[in-house]
């Protein structure tokens, strides 16, 4: 679709007309989730790419300034979800968005990689990637570069919300469940990590209010704990 | 072309604009020449996935072929000869042709990116150039800015019932939504079941060897993997009615657990990685829509 051989009005009506065909294998929700990608999301993202640019492709809001890590490139890594998405980028030039939202890009905003290092990736591995599509979801939705202009909060998640919604952490080198030594999966310290940077920022998000009465739960023994472990994971990140 | 007249219009595509139902194409006529390039400028404004490449320049040159088959007049350069004519970026190729073409008139459908956009404006100030709307979206570039003018945020709700309705989709006559409900996100928020099986995306295997020498020929870097040379995207229009046909054939049972980006809480299904990062089978919506 976003080389135009296909209309985004035939797509919908392709995706509405099998749903009319068989009620009984898609249901509504199912059908209005496509069209709301393609006549929403789609569209939208479009429009603000011309509302924005060119100042949108200079928005760090966070301020982030590390690198993405060389297996972002390679597929080297030994968190399992990462090595999945990452390989299969690399093999197909394709993931589902969620891979792209939850797993890469989750973990490059939590690090706290550069918005021009996360957008030249995922405008050189996507086979759709092209910049409209490109810089607004990666800038916008997944790095929250753009200060909130399309998501309410960020795109952050700990272990606990990928091995709940996957099957990744079950064979994976790290347990999700732990969050310092050795083996605690790098997400959770970086999460809580990214949470303590930026609390002037997000403390007051009423949707993030839970996330930081959890944090401030922890005590400060823990805390300082937890980001030690995070410290460790961001200079250790090309071995991870 | 020996016997064809001088032209009177030169009119660019560019790789993503490869809509054979746009207004342009809807008769040929021997006084206007299609011009496509494959440039390096655009295999290297960023380090592209190899498949990527390979994907544009394919699509490109079957494009070009289906508009010679309907009698069109098409100007295509391959990589090979724009690097060998030293004509790197798609202006430099337009100044070129139109030169050779005894100065035409210039014409060229908006493009997507702002990159582009500059490039080709400030060429059309020097030469009097016309642009024409890509025919391909169903909202026109500045609508998101002026339904959210002066907000700090744009709420994409918003915006998505406003296009439902201008469009009349699953919208029932009274102007509601058909099933009486904007949003089913809560619904489609849910964790894959254990025992879901995800069919084969629909394949078309062809070799790209060609095209990959071609790109390593010019030193041009590339990311990523493509195993044997073999690019199974589709690169016709043809194809794309078919693997969208599949899609919708195949894949409804999906939709559940495949649709939101939204933006409140994440919609959260990570496709189980035994049946999906494997193999080439995810079920890719043709066109690859983010």
């Amino acid at each position: 679709m976003n080389t135009k051989m296909l209309s985004p009005r035939e797509v919908i009506d392709e995706a509405i007309r099998a749903w009319r065909q068989h009620p009984d294998a898609i249901s509504f929700n199912q059908v209005e989730g496509f069209v709301r990608q393609i006549l929403g999301w789609r569209e939208y993202m479009r429009g603000v790419y011309w509302a924005q640019m060119p100042e949108f492709e200079h928005t760090n809001s966070l301020q982030h300034t590390r690198k993405l890590p060389g297996w972002y490139w390679t597929g080297d890594t030994k968190m399992n979800c990462l090595s999945h998405a990452v390989n299969q980028s690399l093999d197909l030039a394709y993931a589902h968005h969620i891979q792209r939202l939850m797993i890469t890009g989750n973990f490059a905003l939590i690090l706290g990689a550069h918005p021009d290092e996360v957008d030249a990736w995922y405008l050189g591995v996507y086979i759709d990637a092209i910049q409209w599509v490109e810089i607004t979801n990666t800038r916008g939705m997944s790095q929250r570069a753009d200060g909130g202009l399309i998501a309410t909060k960020p795109y952050c998640s700990s272990a606990n919300y990928i091995n709940k919604m996957s099957d990744y952490c079950r064979s994976c080198h790290y347990d999700p469940k732990k969050r310092t030594g050795e083996r605690a999966c790098p997400f959770n310290s970086l999460y809580w990590d990214f949470l303590d940077r930026h609390r002037e920022r997000f403390a007051g998000n009423f949707r993030m209010k839970m996330m930081y009465r959890a944090w401030e739960r922890k005590g400060s023994e823990e805390q300082v704990a937890i980001l030690e472990r995070a410290a460790w994971v961001k200079e250790h990140v090309e071995e991870l | 072309m020996p016997n064809s007249p001088a032209p009177a219009r030169l009119r660019l595509i560019l790789g993503d604009q490869l809509n054979i139902n746009h207004s342009w194409f809807r008769t040929a006529d021997d006084t206007t020449v299609y011009a496509m390039f494959e440039t390096y400028s655009e295999a290297t404004y960023c380090e592209h996935h190899v498949q990527k490449i390979t994907g544009f320049f394919l699509a490109m040159r079957a494009f070009a072929e289906q508009l010679r088959v309907r009698g069109h007049r098409v100007h295509y350069r391959t990589l090979d000869q724009t690097r060998e004519a030293g004509l790197n970026t798609i202006t430099d190729n337009l100044s070129d042709l139109l030169h050779q073409l005894g100065g035409p008139a210039f014409e060229y459908q908006l493009p997507d990116e702002w990159r582009l956009d500059q490039e080709l404006i400030s060429f059309s100030e020097n030469i009097g150039g016309v642009s024409v709307d890509s025919e391909h979206f169903m909202s026109d570039r500045n609508d998101v800015a002026d339904l959210f003018a002066g907000k700090s945020s744009y709420l994409m709700e918003t915006f998505y019932r406003e296009m439902r309705r201008r469009h009349g989709v699953l919208m029932d006559p009274s102007g509601e939504p058909e099933t009486g409900q904007w949003n089913y996100d809560q619904e489609n928020r849910g964790a894959l079941p254990k025992e879901i099986s995800f069919p084969a995306a629909t394949v078309f295997d062809r070799d790209a060897g060609d095209i990959v020498a071609m790109i390593d020929r010019h030193g041009i870097n590339t990311m990523g993997r493509m195993q044997d040379n073999r690019f199974t995207y589709p690169v016709t229009r043809e194809e794309c009615l078919e693997a969208l046909a599949d899609f919708c054939e195949k894949s409804p049972s999906l939709l559940r657990y495949l649709p939101g980006r939204n933006d409140h809480a994440p919609p959260f299904a990570v496709p189980r990685q035994s049946e999906l990062c494997d193999e080439h089978q995810n079920a890719v919506p043709p066109g690859g829509d983010r």
